[in-house]
């Protein structure tokens, strides 16, 4: 019951408002603004707020800009004309730079070229000198075998004296060219006690080739003299002191043989 | 009579021939002593023994010695330095004395000598 009243009394509130406000509010345009005469307004007076506006925009638009952006070069006259020997000398320092450092690497390219020269040089100077010592060990090798075939011929001469003997003897040096080889090693020798005893040795060697085997006298006499002028303590201070490897060689043959001589008589 | 001509020529020949062998054995033994100074390095004194020699031994027609000997000296000439001195003895050898084993190696000496230089 209450409840109806209070609806009652809510609808009666609204319409009263609804007429108070027809009553005190006519409708009538709003005060605030006066009615817009269209039909009747000019170009100009139609077109200038429009106008002003872009203006005043743009005008914000430009001191925005100017006050964000670097100055531009030259837009001040005194400051560009400070900045502008700045430039040059600039530019003159980056071209004496890029000079320099052209120089360098110049310098540096010669070095490089130099040093890779050098390099070369060297690695063939090493691979000659490497070839030199294989020729060298495989000819040291091939005489230690000839050596070897050497001593071989002696023991058979000794086995065998007289013309037997004498004739493996004489063989053995014709072989192993003794007598070509010494004459070439002579040439080199620089050490005069060791020409000497070449000497020495290359005549009892050619004494040998031209001995007659069948002479038995002749055999005797000759290994009388090999005997008296026995050169082993010579030979043996030669190679001591360092003798070339093919005059030892040579020494050490020869010695073979002689002293093949010696038993084979 | 022919004969005893003959006999007594056998006889003259045979007295030559003794006195050649006798003169060849001197020789000889000259020729020792020479290849001993050979082999001293004594080379003046055994060119001085060898000179006669090759007369010596060309009379008893021992040309094998006689080779020897003339190589022996062309080599004494060699190790003083005389080099012509010394290949035309070789030569001599060569020419003189063919197929004996003094000719062999005075062939090989000359060739040496006459080699291109070093």
């Amino acid at each position: 019951m209450n409840g109806q009243n209070n609806e009652r009394m809510e609808q009666l509130l609204r319409r009263w408002g609804a007429e108070e406000a027809v009553s005190q509010w006519p409708a009538t345009p709003a005060p605030l603004l006066p009615p817009l005469p269209v039909g009747r307004l000019s170009w100009p007076a139609r077109w200038l707020p429009t106008a002003a506006a872009f203006v005043f925009m743009v005008t914000g638009v430009w001191l925005y800009v100017a006050s964000t952006s670097p100055a531009p070069v030259g837009s001040n006259a005194p400051h560009g004309q400070a900045q502008a020997p700045d430039g040059r000398e600039q530019l003159d320092r980056a071209l004496a730079d890029l000079a320099e450092t052209q120089r360098l690497l110049e310098t540096w390219k010669q070095a490089f070229a130099a040093e890779a020269t050098r390099l070369r040089q060297s690695a063939e100077s090493a691979l000659a000198a490497r070839q030199d010592v294989e020729k060298k060990l495989a000819a040291i090798e091939a005489r230690q075998a000839a050596t070897v075939g050497l001593i071989q011929q002696v023991h058979l001469a000794a086995a065998t004296p007289g013309e037997k003997g004498i004739l493996t003897l004489q063989a053995a040096a014709r072989e192993n060219h003794l007598l070509s080889r010494g004459a070439e090693l002579r040439d080199r020798l620089a050490n005069q006690a060791v020409r000497r005893l070449f000497d020495t040795q290359e005549t009892f060697l050619s004494q040998l080739d031209l001995l007659d085997p069948g002479n038995r006298n002749e055999l005797e006499t000759f290994a009388d003299r090999v005997r008296s002028l026995d050169l082993g303590p010579q030979i043996d201070e030669a190679i001591r002191g360092g003798a070339d490897p093919g005059v030892t060689q040579w020494l050490i043959e020869t010695q073979l043989i002689l002293s093949g001589v010696r038993r084979a008589s | 009579m022919s004969s005893r001509s003959a006999a007594l020529e056998d006889a003259r020949v045979h007295e030559v021939r003794a006195a050649a062998a006798q003169e060849a054995a001197v020789a000889e033994g000259a020729f020792d002593e020479a290849m001993m100074l050979v082999a001293e390095r004594r080379y003046t004194e055994a060119v001085k023994r060898l000179s006669p020699l090759t007369a010596a031994f060309e009379a008893a027609e021992d040309r094998i010695r006689a080779a020897r000997v003339t190589f022996w000296m062309a080599y004494c000439q060699e190790k003083q330095g005389r080099q012509a001195e010394a290949i035309a003895l070789y030569e001599r050898v060569q020419r003189t004395y063919p197929q004996t084993p003094a000719c062999r190696l005075a062939a090989a000496r000359v060739a040496k000598l006459q080699g291109p230089p070093k």
